[in-house]
């Protein structure tokens, strides 16, 4: 069974705002899904209409099965949240959070302080149970709160960019989380992010989503095959040939390279299909030739090259004011939780 | 029946962890309380000198005490609202309402919070009257009734400080429009002096002023026992109490879109 069927997803906001533009997908059951785009592309509209927060101007949508304009409840029942912004109660201590979310979730009451405990041990969160949440880190806050959506063991998780805000060594052990979230609970996990690295350790699935539209959907490593060549930087000395090294490399290269750029007066970037194949052949083809290879770097494609390709833009173009201001929001809140 | 039981139970969460919170940091309730005993201790005693407003056989202190409650109540409760937008500004209440918690839950729950707020300083407050020389009448009854006034009350502004966070969503026109609109609510009551004494248009308002309700009923349950008015001021109470939690389950809708 699918655990998320999206039909013809509309979301139009005050003032004409297309943040959602008729999308349509699937999630299998029991993988990590994830949404990767800018801010402001449409996927926290998403998650926010999927857990029935908001609703959807058209279309609909299926949470294993259920649908979620007419059955709002019975999804709820199902699924876990983690919003993107800070939604632990800084005036709680992390013990009633997790109290809190056990009553609201049914949780059984003989079950209750068991599986506290447990999440408590799970998400190394133990010695500080009894704190304010207000005193807790970035990392700890982010653990309290995927361990309050899993309380009642959901099927289905949703993460709205789970490690924003957080400093590489808490985002390496959020990552660890949902990743045992998945293998050892088999909880499917559908997270939105605009970090690269982080779409593609974690998931088997990217939807790659620009502009309220979903570019192309696959696994990393297909995404990546997808875009199909790489690119090799090297510096040359090209004295005897100063006249016009461009046309004279790509004469001589002609056959092995797709393109040719030049980056500086001696820096030179090659666009190459299966780049790390044919670097030797081009090392060898520009020594038998006299050109001085001074330096040679090869990069095979990455996901930045897929969401190039399948957007037409770079992910952090024109991107820079949004993140300001949800820096801004984020750094307010955190103010006020502290 | 089911659906019933789970809206009550959820309830009851809401508003649990609403006073916990309350527990962990006390110190907005008792500043709080700072302003009410002003009321008293400076405006009541001395106009209770000099009897300039003319309250029967009343002292002006017994006749004020009633009404400061009320005040006490309303100013605390009318500010709810900017919890409300700060749990919303943060991701608090788009987890809340991811839960199966109904919106009405939510409402209630928070609004009854209010309501616990309000018992707490109405009884510092008559403990504190008491040795002003007013005289209460302490009748079971007439508790337990003023008990469920100052709940009702309490949830009933709470609501309407949702609905306009709701309407305002900027924390900065919310705190002007909320100031805006509790000086005419105080003062186009009877909580300072009859509204025998107010000009005849006016009397008129007063009536559409959920806090002279509040003020009659506290007033006839806590100094007079004269209880004729008081099923009134409970059942119109009631109906504002229900109106504004129903607009406050749309005004929490109004602020998730």
């Amino acid at each position: 069974m699918n655990a998320v069927e999206v039909r013809n997803l509309s979301k139009i906001y005050k003032g004409n705002i297309r943040a959602i533009d008729n999308i349509s997908f699937d999630v299998d059951e029991g993988i990590i899904f994830g949404f990767l785009g800018p801010n402001g592309a449409g996927k926290s509209s998403t998650i926010k209409i999927l857990v029935t927060l908001t609703k959807a101007t058209a279309g609909n949508a299926r949470v294993f099965g259920v649908d979620i304009a007419k059955e709002p409840s019975s999804v709820r029942e199902m699924i876990g949240y983690v919003p993107q912004d800070i939604s632990a109660d800084g005036s709680l201590t992390g013990y009633e959070n997790l109290l809190l979310s056990a009553k609201l979730y049914d949780v059984p009451r003989g079950e209750r302080e068991q599986r506290i405990e447990n999440i408590l041990e799970i998400m190394g969160l133990t010695q500080r149970s009894k704190s304010l949440v207000a005193t807790y880190s970035g990392g700890m806050v982010r653990r309290l709160e995927i361990g309050q959506a899993m309380l009642h063991r959901p099927r289905l998780l949703f993460l709205d960019e789970p490690t924003i805000g957080l400093d590489p060594a808490g985002r390496k052990l959020v990552w660890e989380h949902i990743h045992k979230l998945n293998k050892e609970w088999k909880t499917t996990i559908f997270l939105t992010t605009h970090y690269m690295e982080e779409a593609e350790l974690l998931c088997d699935k990217i939807g790659i989503i620009d502009r309220g539209k979903i570019s192309v959907i696959d696994s990393p490593e297909a995404l990546k095959e997808k875009v199909g060549v790489g690119t090799i930087n090297v510096v040359l000395d090209l004295k005897n040939h100063i006249k016009d090294g461009q046309k004279y490399l790509t004469s001589l290269l002609d056959g092995l390279i797709v393109s040719i750029s030049s980056l500086s007066n001696d820096k030179w970037q090659f666009t190459v299909e299966n780049a790390p194949h044919n670097a030797p052949r081009i090392l060898q083809m520009l020594t038998d030739h006299d050109v001085v290879v001074k330096d040679l770097e090869v990069k095979s494609p990455t996901l930045e090259d897929a969401f190039l390709k399948f957007t037409g833009t770079r992910l952090d173009e024109g991107t820079s004011k949004n993140q300001w201001r949800a820096l801004k929001g984020r750094r307010r809140t955190f103010k006020r939780l502290t | 029946m089911v659906f019933a039981w789970n809206f009550v139970k959820k309830t009851f969460i809401v508003l649990e962890f609403e006073v916990r919170k309350i527990i962990h940091d006390p110190f907005e309730l008792f500043v709080r309380m700072i302003q009410p005993i002003l009321w008293l201790l400076v405006f009541g005693t001395m106009f209770n000198q000099y009897r300039i407003i003319p309250t029967g056989n009343l002292s002006y202190l017994s006749f004020l005490t009633p009404g400061v409650i009320a005040q006490s109540m309303l100013f605390t409760s009318i500010f709810y609202g900017i919890a409300i937008t700060w749990d919303k500004d943060s991701g608090i209440l788009a987890k809340l309402m991811a839960t199966p918690t109904s919106r009405g839950s939510i409402v209630l729950g928070k609004g009854l919070s209010a309501g616990v707020r309000g018992l707490v300083q109405s009884a510092v407050i008559i403990i504190l009257a008491i040795p002003l020389g007013v005289s209460f009448v302490f009748v079971p009854i007439n508790l337990l009734c003023i008990m469920g006034i100052i709940i009702l009350a309490s949830t009933c502004f709470a609501c309407l400080s949702i609905v306009f966070a709701s309407l305002l969503r900027r924390r900065e026109r919310f705190m002007g429009v909320i100031q805006l609109i509790t000086m005419p609510l105080f003062f186009a009551s009877n909580a300072l002096y009859p509204i025998e004494a107010m000009p005849k248009l006016l009397q008129y308002v007063t009536r559409f002023n959920p806090l002279y309700y509040v003020v009659d009923a506290l007033r006839a349950l806590l100094i007079t026992n004269d209880l004729k008015n008081v099923p009134t001021c409970f059942g119109v109470l009631l109906l504002f109490t229900t109106f504004f939690v129903l607009a406050g389950i749309w005004g929490l809708k109004r602020l998730m879109e």
